[in-house]
């Protein structure tokens, strides 16, 4: 039989915000959220696609002559352009691009495979109470692999932290949260109002606001959760929506968050799948540090990334 | 927080440059013209008396400890017994304004140089010498950058003074045990002569020491009776009054003993163009002065702080003047006055005391590039110091480096010692582990092998691609290998053939060495010299080393990986067209050489198979060079280090099969190839511990980099020091880490003027990064930056 795998966007080693310690983080690819932000929408897509990182173009023209479906030109101004439309992700001209210009957006991989990979940092993760991260994507998509990277880390004594928008199978969610080696569960909550939700990432909450108050009703499971909330002005950095996230927060009987203010990455990602993502802006200054306020006198643990407080 | 004394005599030595000065080299040009027909040991004793009885006393504004090579503040002595009076008279006006390490003549000074040079000493020196001397293959190779040969225009100066001796018995104890040898010997053999001489010189320049002491006693009393302020007054009257002391008697106190040392380590830049000396453990030999003080209520910490820091603001004082090449191999005035602390005691027992933490607090204050401070770790070293030297690391100062007993002990051992000698072993050089106590020389660097030079070479069987001529073996055309094995086997043996050439080089250069110019002070101060009677360069030393480094390490790897992949099992390219690619440096070939960088794996990236190629290369070349012997009986050690020849050596070398552009940098030290390490520090750190440097003798040198933000707060000391604890778990001998950001460098490069006091750490050593050329720059720049935004 042959062993499961899954497209991986990514392992990506010495990863220190995505939990504890020195990490190792698996991108899964494929998400059933399309928020409107994203900063992977390469790994949205449940398939293969390509991707261009025109930085690092010679402008040889391989991919023009390899492309069957005449999908690849170049510009008045000599860059290499795709017509997406025509693009059937055969991938033949990132197999011509030495340069990696073209390239896959992720690589179908064993469970084995990625574990190999996750092993080679175990050192640092005894040192730093570390270990591996699944993100993606949205690891839920992934029943079978994630279980298998799941059973496989128990066996190494690897710690595993769950980053997870919460949005899938329940009953895969409660089994892997409650295992003694998942420590840690990074938990996004974009908004809480069902209808906010949907209009900014396509579905609405009631999935991900019922998989959070199963895991909570475990204390053991609870006490793993870190929530995560993007804040993007504008769309979710409302008072209004602030406080809701503070009410569910208590009613749960969570305590800590880690605030993600937007930043652009992005935008520039989406255009070289061959989409267009909207800009936004983080919360100005003085309204972070209202939300920010405002959590911790409800006695909420706030880190912001890229800045600890 | 500096106190104001501190951040005065901080603030005047920012500001201020190194000069270069007559006063040494025309006082010792009168000495060697005096005392010339005497045997070359005592003719060389009674030149460093001569000068040391003569010489200005100088004694500053502010200083507590005192004594300076030279007549100026931030003076250096030119040494044309070594070093060619060519260069230093053709480059006399070029020294104020060279892009590295460039040195203020004043015109009085510029002229009694120049008179004194042109008259007496042109084609005198070691170096003038040496051209006559060397065979044809070795100078040759040497010109075209494949080799250096050390020796050459340098001289002994790796040396690590056996200090706890001089603070048990003072010169006058060294005096005295020369007499009695003197008296026991008889005389009677040319062997027991030699012996004899050797003592007398001993003798001589110990009275010459001496004598600078008490004229800087006299020095401090002139000045105390001129003063008005009562505290200076009482500072300089305890100056004086510390010289009367040491170094002729062993120290009363702590610091008197910080004076002692200093008169040593001041004397070895009298004496000779020293390189590299270290100051060893020293937490061990003074921590014992610093615990009675304190114990007897003669001093405080604060007080210990300040003395601690007048003694590393010594230390940032002196130099070594070096000509173009190695003033850029060697960039940023870097001493090695390595200050080491913690480690275990010879019995192994843990060795940290309270002056290993007072020593990095003071190191912490001043953020000066001397001394280097070195943390010695093992199982048993305190949670807190580490911690310590991480913070220090995490604020971006570059300093401690980080070493690791586990590693060192066996390379120790593998230098002959005993197990105590080992445990107690201390650096010579910048990492190169030596048994401990002041008893090896280490010698200065036999030289540096251009790796993927050779590999150039081989690959055009054995001719120079840059001038055409036959400058190694002939091991077959490049086509003609069929398999990676026998490219392997050519390119291993091109390899030990010019370590050959080297090691032909500095055998003939040592004993001119020993009999021309024996360094008689370095060689008192190093255990075994005064019992055998012979100085270091003689063999004297307890345990006797000299270095073999390479450069490029990991691009000779990574090409021959590119090679065995993209030739021999993929056929993506035939060796004929890649050679060709190679010698036109790629020129309409991007395609092909992206193939080169981005397909094949490289060092670095915790991929064993490249790793092992790597492993495999170098423990090949540290096997064989390391059951040579040296001319001084002696042997040859393996270190993987490179310091900032692999720009020089990058120069140097055309493009190469892993990727690398003509004349563009090597790899630094021990670390992967700049860019090249792609999947983030854990994945280097494991390549670089991979590769069993337990067997290279002389340890191998590792530079990391990160991004500030990504190493900040509480999570990110724990994030460093995993990192090092790692690397020390799977067999990493040294590490050393830079907490500094593109921007940050790259501002400095564009405004020097605002970065005075950023410190980075170059190779074994810390560099103001403004001292620095472009080239040493861009390297640093370019050596990947960890934990930066994906």
């Amino acid at each position: 039989m042959e062993e499961t795998n899954a497209l991986v966007g990514a392992i990506q080693k010495f990863s220190v915000e995505d939990g504890p310690g020195i990490r190792t983080t698996v991108f899964l690819k494929g998400c059933p959220l399309a928020c409107r932000w994203c900063h992977n929408p390469e790994l949205i897509d449940p398939a293969q696609q390509l991707i261009q990182m025109p930085n690092s173009c010679i402008h040889c023209g391989a991919c023009i002559w390899v492309c069957p479906k005449e999908a690849v030109y170049a510009d008045t101004e000599g860059r290499i352009q795709i017509h997406w439309d025509r693009c059937d992700r055969c991938l033949q001209c990132t197999e011509s691009c030495y340069a990696e210009a073209l390239q896959p957006v992720a690589q179908r991989m064993t469970v084995s495979r990625v574990m190999e990979e996750v092993v080679q940092d175990k050192g640092f993760y005894e040192h730093t109470g570390g270990g591996m991260t699944i993100s993606g994507g949205e690891l839920l998509m992934h029943p079978d692999f994630v279980r298998g990277l799941l059973a496989a880390a128990g066996e190494e004594g690897i710690g595993v932290c769950l980053d997870t928008s919460g949005q899938g199978d329940s009953g895969l969610l409660a089994e892997a949260a409650a295992m003694e080696h998942v420590t840690d569960i990074l938990y996004d909550i974009k908004a809480v109002d069902s209808g906010l939700h949907e209009a900014l990432t396509g579905v609405g909450s009631q999935l991900i606001q019922a998989n959070l108050k199963r895991l909570c009703e475990t204390e053991a499971v609870r006490r793993k959760i870190m929530v995560r909330m993007p804040l993007i002005h504008g769309l979710n950095d409302s008072s209004q929506a602030i406080g809701e996230v503070i009410d569910i927060m208590k009613a749960r009987g969570l305590t800590r968050a880690t605030l993600l203010p937007y930043h652009d990455l992005g935008v520039g990602k989406k255009t070289r799948i061959g989409g267009v993502q909207e800009m936004f802006s983080p919360p100005p200054a003085e309204r972070m540090d209202a939300i920010v306020q405002a959590m911790e006198e409800a006695g909420i643990e706030i880190s912001v990334l890229g800045q600890r407080r | 927080m500096l106190n104001e004394r501190l951040t005065r005599m901080r603030e005047k030595y920012f500001n201020s440059r190194p000069c270069i000065t007559a006063e040494r080299l025309v006082l010792a040009t009168e000495a060697y013209k005096k005392y010339a027909g005497d045997p070359a040991p005592i003719f060389r004793g009674e030149v460093t008396r001569y000068v040391l009885s003569r010489m200005t006393t100088l004694i500053m504004e502010d200083e507590l400890i005192v004594g300076t090579p030279t007549n100026k503040y931030r003076g250096a002595n030119l040494f044309p017994e070594y070093q060619s009076s060519d260069w230093y008279i053709s480059d006399i006006d070029e020294f104020p304004v060279r892009d590295t390490d460039p040195y203020d003549i004043a015109p009085e000074d510029r002229a009694q140089i120049l008179e004194t040079l042109n008259s007496y000493w042109r084609g005198r020196a070691i170096e003038d010498l040496a051209a006559d001397m060397l065979p044809e293959e070795v100078e040759t190779a040497r010109q075209l950058d494949i080799i250096s040969v050390g020796l050459r225009n340098g001289a002994s100066g790796e040396t690590m003074p056996n200090h706890e001796k001089f603070l048990k018995v003072g010169l006058r104890g060294f005096m005295e045990e020369c007499r009695e040898n003197i008296r026991t010997a008889g005389g009677g053999s040319i062997e027991k002569q030699r012996q004899i001489n050797f003592w007398k010189a001993c003798i001589i320049v110990c009275e010459g020491l001496i004598n600078y002491a008490h004229r800087m006693a006299d020095e401090a009393e002139r000045q105390a009776a001129a003063c008005d302020d009562p505290v200076r007054r009482g500072e300089l009257l305890t100056i004086a009054g510390n010289c009367r002391v040491v170094p002729e008697n062993p120290p009363r106190n702590f610091h008197q003993a910080l004076q002692m040392i200093w008169f040593i380590q001041n004397t070895f830049h009298i004496e000779v163009c020293t390189t590299a000396c270290g100051f060893g453990r020293f937490d061990q030999y003074m921590g014992p002065f610093y615990a009675k003080d304190l114990a007897e209520g003669r001093i405080t910490r604060e007080k210990a702080l300040e003395l601690l820091e007048c003694f590393y603001l010594k230390c940032c004082e002196v130099y070594e003047v070096r000509d173009k090449w190695y003033a850029k191999s060697f960039a940023g005035y870097p001493m090695w006055e390595i200050l080491m602390v913690g480690g275990q005691t010879p019995q192994g027992e843990d060795a940290t005391n309270d002056l290993s933490y007072l020593c990095l607090d003071a190191a912490a204050e001043m953020q000066t590039t001397q001394p280097v401070l070195a943390v010695r770790v093992w199982d048993g070293t305190p949670e807190p110091l580490i911690r310590k030297g991480v913070e220090m690391i995490q604020a971006g100062m570059a300093n401690p480096g980080f070493f690791n007993d586990k590693a060192a002990i066996p390379m120790t051992l593998g230098k002959g010692c005993t197990i105590e000698e080992a445990r107690n072993w201390a650096i010579v050089g910048c990492i190169q582990p030596g048994p401990g106590g002041g008893a090896t020389d280490g010698s200065p660097d036999a030289g540096y092998v251009n790796a993927p030079k050779v590999l150039d070479i081989t690959l055009h069987n054995g001719v120079d691609p840059a001038t055409g001529r036959q400058v190694g073996l002939k091991t077959g055309k490049a086509e003609d290998f069929h398999s990676i094995e026998e490219l392997t086997e050519a390119v291993k043996k091109q390899l030990i053939y010019f370590y050959g050439l080297i090691k032909t080089g500095y055998d003939m250069m040592q004993p001119i060495h020993a009999i021309n110019y024996p360094v008689i002070f370095a060689g008192m101060a190093t255990k075994g010299c005064v019992e055998s009677g012979r100085s270091v360069q003689e063999g004297g030393a307890k345990y006797s080393t000299a270095g073999m480094f390479i450069t490029g390490a990991a691009n000779l790897a990574d090409s021959l990986v590119a090679i065995e992949e993209c030739v021999f099992r993929d056929h993506d390219v035939s060796m004929t067209d890649l050679v060709a690619a190679l010698d036109k440096n790629f020129q309409g070939e991007e395609r092909l050489r992206q193939l080169l960088i981005n397909k094949p794996p490289k060092f670095g990236n915790d991929n064993k198979h490249v790793d092992k190629v790597y492993e495999d290369m170098l423990a090949y070349i540290a096997d064989t060079v390391q059951q040579w012997p040296d001319a001084r009986g002696g042997h040859y050690s393996f270190s993987n280090l490179s310091q900032t020849v692999n720009v020089s050596h990058g120069e140097a070398c055309g493009a190469t099969p892993d990727g690398r552009l003509a004349g563009e940098a090597f790899c630094d030290n021990a670390s992967p190839t700049m860019g090249r390490d792609i999947k983030g520090p854990t994945a280097t750190v494991k390549s670089v511990a991979s590769m069993h440097q337990e067997r290279f003798h002389d340890g191998a040198l590792f530079n990391l980099r990160f991004d500030p933000q990504g190493v900040a707060g509480e999570k990110g000391k724990d994030i460093i020091e995993g990192v090092i604890r790692t690397y020390f778990d799977n067999g990493g001998e040294h590490i050393q880490i830079n907490v500094v950001d593109d921007e940050t460098l790259k501002k400095a490069q564009k405004t020097p003027e605002k970065y005075k006091g950023l410190m980075v750490r170059v190779a074994g050593y810390m560099a103001y990064f403004t001292e620095l050329d472009k080239a040493a720059q861009d390297s640093i720049i370019y050596r990947t930056a960890h934990l930066k935004e994906a």
